[in-house]
């Protein structure tokens, strides 16, 4: 399941180079099929697998050769490892936007209350986070 | 032969990738082109870039001289006129044309078979696949020996009274045996059959003679021996060609054309419809400049030596369980060609490690002869083939990585 995290990988990378948008095509190919249960029919997978293991064999021929053996299966951990973490990155924007940084049994920890972080204004917190004032501006410009 | 200063003249030679050169050992599929014939074909492109045979002013003058030297360059190279030298797109045209043409003369039948080998070349098979799937021709292949070479007495027995044609490869692309293609013509004539070799591996590599082998057609490429793509050879019989009908008709092929009909040029000519590749034959005509001037016997001599060091090698990684040898294992009966099983890698995997860890260029697959290399693995194999700027070194690097590679990853 290489092509998943190729395709993340060489997605980004392939707005600033054309080499990496052809493997980004590649990755995407390679990825429709093997999400539709069929065999990656352009080799990327064997390829970005030999670049890989062929890479961290030159530095060290055993963990090479562990990475060679167990590259499906590392490459399943790796994505599976990406997408939970997308999820709770995901989850984590979301608590963001709705709840700011305010957490109501704690509301000492609030830096941004959900509006404030909509108009990038920082202020202190009371127990009611609605209520927060506009900043103060410092002599030294920080809030307060 | 100076390999050093040989490989001055090829500029991709020069070429480091993440700081290593690179070390080419696909010369099977194609050779690299030195200077010379890259500077010829700029030459066409600068200073005379007209079409050949259809204008007079000079530019169209100095390319039709050009051209026709190059056939006449190329064809004294294997022992042949400029009348019996064809320039094609390369083996595989040469063969269809003459399948093709053959055909539309009628000298294939119900009844009729066409002999050829278990190791040809898909370029030596698919053409005659098309008569016999249309009931004009049963094709017969003659296997091999338990060393790889030819069994010639397979051979003989196939071929017979019904036998038209015998095409045969000089040298294999895959298991790189010699085939004795003199006591092959022989008995192809002796039953009343045409002889049609396909040298595409033998030119660039040994001096060749099409009129000492007794063939009536054979075919080469010309960018397995140093020519650009695009270029291609088959040398004739002259009266065999000038009884064939063309193959593709247009420009150039014709002497005269009226309404509702027209007659043909002489040869070549017949056979070259159309604005030919003429960067690619005056390309190839430097091609084979550069040849005569290292000289056909040095360059066989070379090639020798790389087969007999690479044997050895291999040989030794073989006698160790890494690999297995598909090839004579004599330098005498083989060209510079190893093919081989890396046994616990497919052969892509080691190929592209071999290229990422130390840009070795292998090939690995069918090689073309789906057949013959699919009997003996049906992931395919992988193939190193060696030219005139190869070392033995290139050879050793070779050697050391696959063991490395193996070694980590088996």
């Amino acid at each position: 399941m290489i092509c998943l995290i190729a395709l993340a990988v060489f997605g980004i990378l392939g707005i600033f180079s054309a080499t990496h948008r052809a493997y980004a095509k590649e990755a995407f190919d390679c990825v429709f099929r093997r999400i539709t249960l069929r065999k990656c029919n352009t080799a990327f997978d064997q390829k970005m697998k030999m670049k890989i293991t062929t890479g961290i064999m030159k530095m060290n021929p055993k963990v090479g050769g562990f990475a060679f053996r167990h590259f499906e299966a590392i490459s399943w951990a790796l994505t599976i490892l990406t997408i939970v973490s997308l999820i709770y990155s995901a989850i984590a924007v979301y608590n963001i936007a709705v709840h700011g940084t305010c957490d109501p049994q704690n509301p000492d920890s609030c830096v941004l209350t959900p509006q404030q972080a909509a108009q990038g204004q920082t202020c202190t917190c009371g127990k009611d986070v609605q209520s927060c004032s506009a900043p103060q501006i410092s002599a030294n410009g920080a809030g307060g | 032969m100076n390999t050093e200063k040989i490989r001055a003249d090829f500029p991709v030679l020069q070429r480091r990738v993440n700081g290593k050169p690179i070390t080419y050992l696909d010369n099977a599929a194609t050779s690299l082109k030195p200077r010379q014939v890259l500077d010829a074909m700029n030459r066409y492109y600068t200073e005379f870039t007209a079409n050949i045979h259809r204008g007079v002013h000079r530019m169209s003058e100095d390319a039709s001289r050009e051209w026709e030297d190059a056939h006449k360059r190329v064809g004294k190279f294997v022992g042949a006129s400029p009348e019996q030298t064809i320039f094609t797109r390369n083996t595989t045209e040469s063969l269809n044309l003459l399948m093709y043409s053959l055909r539309e003369q009628g000298i294939f039948g119900a009844g009729s078979n066409i002999v050829v080998t278990k190791m040809e070349h898909h370029s030596n098979i698919v053409p005659w696949q098309f008569l016999e799937r249309k009931g004009e021709a049963k094709l017969e292949f003659a296997g091999l020996n338990v060393d790889y070479t030819l069994d010639m007495e397979d051979l003989k027995k196939k071929i017979n009274k019904n036998t038209r044609l015998v095409s045969v490869m000089h040298a294999s692309n895959t298991v790189a045996s010699i085939n004795p293609v003199r006591e092959i013509g022989k008995i192809a004539h002796e039953n009343g059959a045409l002889f049609v070799v396909d040298g595409a591996q033998a030119v660039p590599h040994m001096p060749v003679d099409v009129k000492k082998i007794g063939a009536d057609f054979y075919a080469f490429s010309g960018h397995k021996m140093l020519g650009p793509t695009g270029i291609g050879v088959l040398c004739g019989r002259k009266e065999l060609l000038e009884k064939m009908p063309p193959f593709l008709y247009g420009g150039d092929m014709i002497h005269e054309v009226k309404l509702h009909s027209a007659t043909w040029n002489v040869l070549p000519y017949k056979f070259e419809a159309g604005t030919p590749h003429i960067a690619g034959g005056i390309g190839l005509g430097a091609a084979v400049d550069y040849l005569q001037r290292i000289g056909m016997d040095n360059v066989h001599a070379h090639g020798k030596d790389l087969t007999r060091h690479a044997l050895k090698v291999m040989g030794e990684l073989e006698g160790r369980g890494k690999i297995r040898l598909y090839c004579p294992k004599d330098a005498e009966k083989q060209g510079a060609i190893t093919m081989f099983d890396a046994l616990k890698l497919q052969p892509h995997e080691l190929a592209l490690a071999l290229d990422e860890a130390e840009n070795i260029a292998i090939r690995s697959g069918m090689h073309c002869a789906e057949p013959l290399v699919s009997g003996f693995n049906s992931e395919g194999l992988c193939r190193a083939s060696f030219y005139l700027y190869n070392t033995k070194e290139e050879i050793d690097l070779l050697a050391r990585t696959t063991e490395k590679i193996l070694g980590a990853f088996g």
